[in-house]
């Protein structure tokens, strides 16, 4: 419970001064403009979220080889915080494409790949709700989170393979050296650690509510 | 005392860019775009969040009236 009040308590200051950097203190960019100010959200959301997928795949492997229960909780639970930052990514995306682009919505290599990759893991929560309890439902559960993970290279090395209207990644391996200014790379750094914070908060939360389910669940069927 | 210095570590967070130097752009039509993005954002993990601690508080209440019936039908 501490752990959880302090991860709460350090999203929150960090959310702040998120807020103060994006707001105050990094530069404009020459091109976008005020609206490059929210990349500070938008592709922070899209890493949290390859992470979540990424702690899919850890939890699926660990359930199909262990059998553990937890590990299938965690896979669970990763899922569903990962649909929840891939859609606030799109949302978040289609709000910046409209005053850049002109547009909501264009089907974009990385917007179209991206929307597959919620796709796929929406998918694996309709088939966990609608598998059958138990082993089977975890089991085929674990193989689509794994076989899902494949789209996540694909969605970041689409802009690259497939240039187009979507800007190439100014973060991480695939990045120029010097494509982001010494301040604009604080502030994206405060905020992914803002967001990933805010992550391992909501997935100790939703990990706890998973295996409360699963407790009642061993009681139903204890008391019947 | 706390408190205040809750509120005084929170202040300096908040203001310490500006107090760094601050910069104001141009191109304000596109600020209730960046507006939206900041409300949906915070919203959408506050709601999720509320949701979440609601229905582990459910959970838990049903969790403990399974027990005390499983006791109940041990005692009879």
């Amino acid at each position: 419970m501490t752990e959880r009040l302090a991860l709460l308590g350090a999203s929150g200051v960090l959310m702040m001064l998120t807020l103060s950097m994006v707001f105050l203190w990094v530069p404009t960019d020459i091109v976008l403009g005020i609206s490059q100010r929210i990349f500070y959200f938008h592709v922070p959301m899209a890493m949290v979220a390859f992470l979540a997928f990424g702690v899919v795949v850890v939890g699926s492997i660990g359930y199909l080889w262990k059998k553990s229960e937890r590990m299938d909780a965690l896979a669970y639970s990763a899922a569903e915080i990962g649909v929840l930052f891939t859609s606030l990514m799109l949302i978040t995306g289609m709000l910046w494409a409209k005053p850049v682009w002109g547009v909501w919505w264009t089907w974009s290599p990385q917007l179209t790949t991206s929307l597959i990759l919620w796709f796929i893991y929406t998918a694996y929560l309709m088939l966990r709700s609608y598998a059958p309890q138990g082993d089977q439902g975890a089991r085929y559960g674990a193989v689509m989170g794994i076989i899902g993970f494949v789209d996540v290279p694909i969605v970041y090395m689409a802009a690259k393979w497939w240039r187009d209207v979507h800007p190439e990644a100014v973060v991480g391996p695939l990045a120029d050296e010097g494509s982001l200014e010494g301040k604009m790379v604080v502030a994206f750094l405060v905020g992914l650690l803002t967001f990933t914070t805010l992550f391992a908060y909501l997935l100790m939360e939703r990990y706890t509510l998973r295996r409360q389910e699963s407790q009642i669940e061993r009681l139903r069927y204890s008391h019947a | 005392m706390p408190k205040r210095l809750t509120l005084l570590v929170g202040l300096v967070t908040l203001l310490a860019p500006a107090m760094l130097g601050a910069n104001h752009t141009e191109g304000e039509e596109f600020l209730p775009f960046l507006f939206a993005v900041f409300a949906v954002t915070w919203a959408a993990f506050f709601i999720y969040a509320f949701f979440m601690t609601r229905k582990q508080a459910d959970l838990k209440r049903e969790i403990d009236a399974l027990r005390q019936s499983i006791e109940d039908g041990k005692a009879q």
